[in-house]
């Protein structure tokens, strides 16, 4: 028959010490290693804690209910008086156990940190009292920063590199190497001053002297011009009550920064699925998150290889700065004459295919950013920086897939409230999914937003040097024969490898596709903007 | 014979005859090449050399790269290459396992700009006496960031050609962006200049 505190204290006491000894908190090597201070805050916070338990568990007073063993099996029994270990025996089994546990968790640094931190609390804030100065050293030099790194290779330049040195061409244009003056840092030669309270200032001395700086600011200006100015400054703000209200508005309710509208004549990759009805549609952010590099196509994925295009061009994280998904709307499933339509009666066409509250929003928003530099020039404040055109923020295109589209890219403007919006359209033949069909992909896109690349065209023009050959069926040397595969840039019209499946598995995608899309979104995103 | 019958073999016979058609019309499928097979035959012949071999062969083709092919003002042709490798390993006893090996070195030498930057170039002609030793240092040291992911992708300790393959034919696919000048970060490699660095490295340390 022995007391139910004596079984708790012992159990308790087991469990504690194996959860320490699981975390190698009883290690003879981290006991070894643990600071003094480490070990006084074990102990010290240890027996705190069995000191409030034990107003609880009354270490002194007995147990009035046992525990038996009946027939094999544990049994409580009231009213006995059993036997039980001594109150001090119990509390040193709950401070062994908390101990293990302690030991565990407040390690050399965690001790060292507690430590410090009355020090660290009593420390005056640099936001409540005036510092010293560092101590001036010798006398201080212009620090000039380090001189920037050599100009990297540019993707894409090397044809317009050598198209200048041959003096096919006369300026070396986008591809110049960038040359950044060496930045010089004055040092700080004066400081604005302190008005905060000094180290050694009583607070009583600090309180009279904030009292008397309000009351002197307040007598400082004529009473008469300062309400005239808050009363121009008011009716400033009223005249431009709208903008700012509106700008407000915007900002709570998150409408879109920019808004890209692509139409697209063929069928949805992605249907509503019934577990879309109930999770939601799959976030363009993730959709395009981790996408594949060259996947294998089958007939009929028309659509899905144009989606991965789109995604790889815009959003692939793998190739640089990106653009924002939440700007972009693919309207799948679009007529072949949207754009046509788009070009006669756009706000008609947008409403009906959902995309007039988005664009709307958008060049409102840009409307508002405007008004409220005007409202910074009129109360004679520096203006904030003015936002992107129009036509950088809200941009329409169509992607048709036409049996007798000529594959050449065709521009014109619309209005929209008064603002004018580009429209581009691009008619293709057909989408090819097998061979090196998906590099004609990437071009008409990149084409269709972007526009022509410059260095293919001048390449075109200047006429490329053909790469090597390559041929792997040759008597060995079969990592020579391939190594031209890199040279050969499938975008500059050396495709042949790819419609040799025993070369597309070696083929290194990576380098090729990495270089146009880099030069793509450097072309593209400088076309682009944001609210 | 009835008619019907007749006009069951005359479809059967025409329907053979169009299934040869088709099968004489549609292109020979090319065979896969054999990588793996290859890549063991490349290790092996690196290995067999032993390191004063592969020195005298890199060094011999280091040579041959630049007075034939002129590897010191552009870069070398591929015929360019085999022609001196077969030429320098003409004298060789056994010219089969020399080659596999030049091969490799080969691809190493045209592959050494994508692995070091131009920047460690400059600086390694610059501050060093014999640049082609701190070059091949240079490249040591990529190739053995590719060594540590060859064996952290679970290949053995004594990776055959198929993990070196298997390594390569799937790194391409990842994304590797490396900081300029980082000597701790591979890029993205094609599959021949990767599988040609591991072997170098894995044949010359084991």
């Amino acid at each position: 028959m022995i007391g139910v505190k004596t079984v708790a204290a012992v159990v308790l006491a087991a469990l504690l010490v194996a959860l320490g000894a699981l975390r190698h908190a009883l290690d003879p090597s981290y006991l070894r290693h643990l600071s003094t201070g480490a070990c006084f805050l074990v102990g010290l916070i240890a027996s705190l804690a069995v000191a409030l338990i034990g107003v609880g568990w009354r270490f002194s007073v007995r147990s009035t209910t046992s525990i038996v063993v009946v027939r094999g099996r544990p049994a409580l029994v009231e009213h006995t008086r059993p036997r039980e270990l001594p109150g001090v025996v119990q509390q040193l089994l709950l401070v062994a156990g908390l101990a293990a546990v302690l030991l565990g968790a407040l390690g050399n640094h965690a001790a060292a940190r507690i430590a410090q931190l009355p020090d660290e609390l009593a420390a005056p804030a640099p936001s409540e009292y005036c510092l010293p100065e560092p101590a001036a050293g010798a006398a201080p030099e212009p620090a000039v920063a380090p001189p920037p790194a050599p100009a990297v290779e540019q993707p894409g330049c090397a044809l317009v590199k050598r198209a200048f040195q041959l003096g096919y061409a006369k300026t070396l244009g986008a591809c110049a190497p960038k040359q950044a003056a060496a930045v010089v840092i004055s040092p700080v030669t004066h400081r604005e001053v302190c008005t905060r309270r000094q180290l050694d200032e009583p607070y009583l001395h600090y309180g009279f002297r904030r009292v008397a700086s309000a009351a002197t600011a307040a007598t400082s200006v004529a009473p008469l011009a300062a309400a005239q100015h808050r009363v121009a400054d008011v009716e400033t703000h009223i005249d431009f009550l709208g903008g700012l209200l509106a700008d407000v508005n915007h900002a709570i309710t998150g409408s879109p920064h920019a808004a890209h509208h692509l139409w697209i004549n063929l069928p949805d990759p992605h249907p509503g699925a019934l577990r879309d009805r109930f999770v939601g549609a799959v976030r363009c952010s993730q959709r395009f998150a981790d996408l594949p590099l060259w996947p294998a196509w089958r007939p009929g994925d028309d659509a899905r290889l144009v989606e991965h295009v789109l995604g790889q061009l815009l959003f692939a994280t793998r190739f640089g700065t990106t653009a924002s998904c939440s700007d972009y709307v693919l309207h799948w499933g679009a007529a072949p004459d949207t754009c046509r339509r788009l070009a006669a009666a756009p706000v008609a066409v947008l409403e009906r295919d959902g995309a007039l509250g988005s664009v709307r929003a958008v060049l409102d928003r840009r409307a508002r950013q405007l008004e409220l530099a005007a409202l910074a020039i009129a109360l004679g404040r520096r203006p904030p920086a003015a936002p992107p055109p129009a036509s950088a923020i809200v941009s329409l295109s169509c992607f048709i897939v036409d049996p007798v589209g000529s594959g050449a890219t065709i521009g014109t403007t619309v209005t929209l409230d008064g603002d004018a919006v580009g429209l581009r359209e691009l008619h293709v033949a057909a989408v090819r999914t097998a061979g090196d069909g998906p590099i004609d992909v990437y071009a008409q896109l990149a084409a269709l937003l972007g526009g022509d690349d410059g260095g293919i065209a001048l390449a075109a023009a200047t006429g490329a040097p053909s790469p090597e050959p390559v041929e792997p069926s040759g008597a060995g040397f079969l990592f020579t024969r391939l190594d031209p595969l890199s040279d050969g840039d499938p975008f500059r019209g050396a495709r042949a490898p790819l419609g040799r499946p025993e070369l597309v598995d070696v083929y290194p995608f990576e380098h090729h596709l990495h270089g146009f899309i880099e030069a793509f979104r450097r072309r593209y995103l400088a076309q682009r903007g944001r609210l | 014979m009835t008619g019907a019958a007749r006009c069951a073999v005359a479809a059967l016979a025409s329907l053979g005859v169009a299934t040869l058609g088709s099968r004489c019309a549609r292109p020979a499928r090319a065979e896969p090449l054999p990588r793996a097979a290859h890549v063991e035959a490349a290790l092996a012949a690196v290995r067999a050399l032993g390191p004063a071999g592969r020195d005298r062969l890199e060094r011999a083709l280091y040579d041959a790269a630049r007075a034939r092919c002129h590897a010191d003002t552009a870069r070398p042709s591929v015929a360019c290459l085999i022609d001196a490798a077969r030429a320098t390993c003409a004298a060789e006893p056994d010219a089969a396992r020399c080659e596999a090996a030049a091969d490799v070195i080969v691809t190493n030498l045209r592959a050494a700009p994508a692995l070091v930057d131009e920047a460690t170039r400059v600086r390694l002609v610059r501050g060093s006496t014999d640049y082609r030793a701190a070059l091949a240092g240079e490249l040591l040291r990529r190739y053995a960031m590719l060594a540590a992911e060859l064996a952290l992708s679970g290949a053995p300790g004594d990776a055959g050609g198929a993990a070196i393959d298997e390594l390569c034919a799937q790194r391409d696919r990842v994304l590797h962006a490396c900081a300029p000048g980082d000597p701790a970060c591979v890029p993205s490699l094609p599959w021949s200049r990767c599988v040609a660095a591991l072997i170098w490295f894995v044949g010359g340390s084991s």
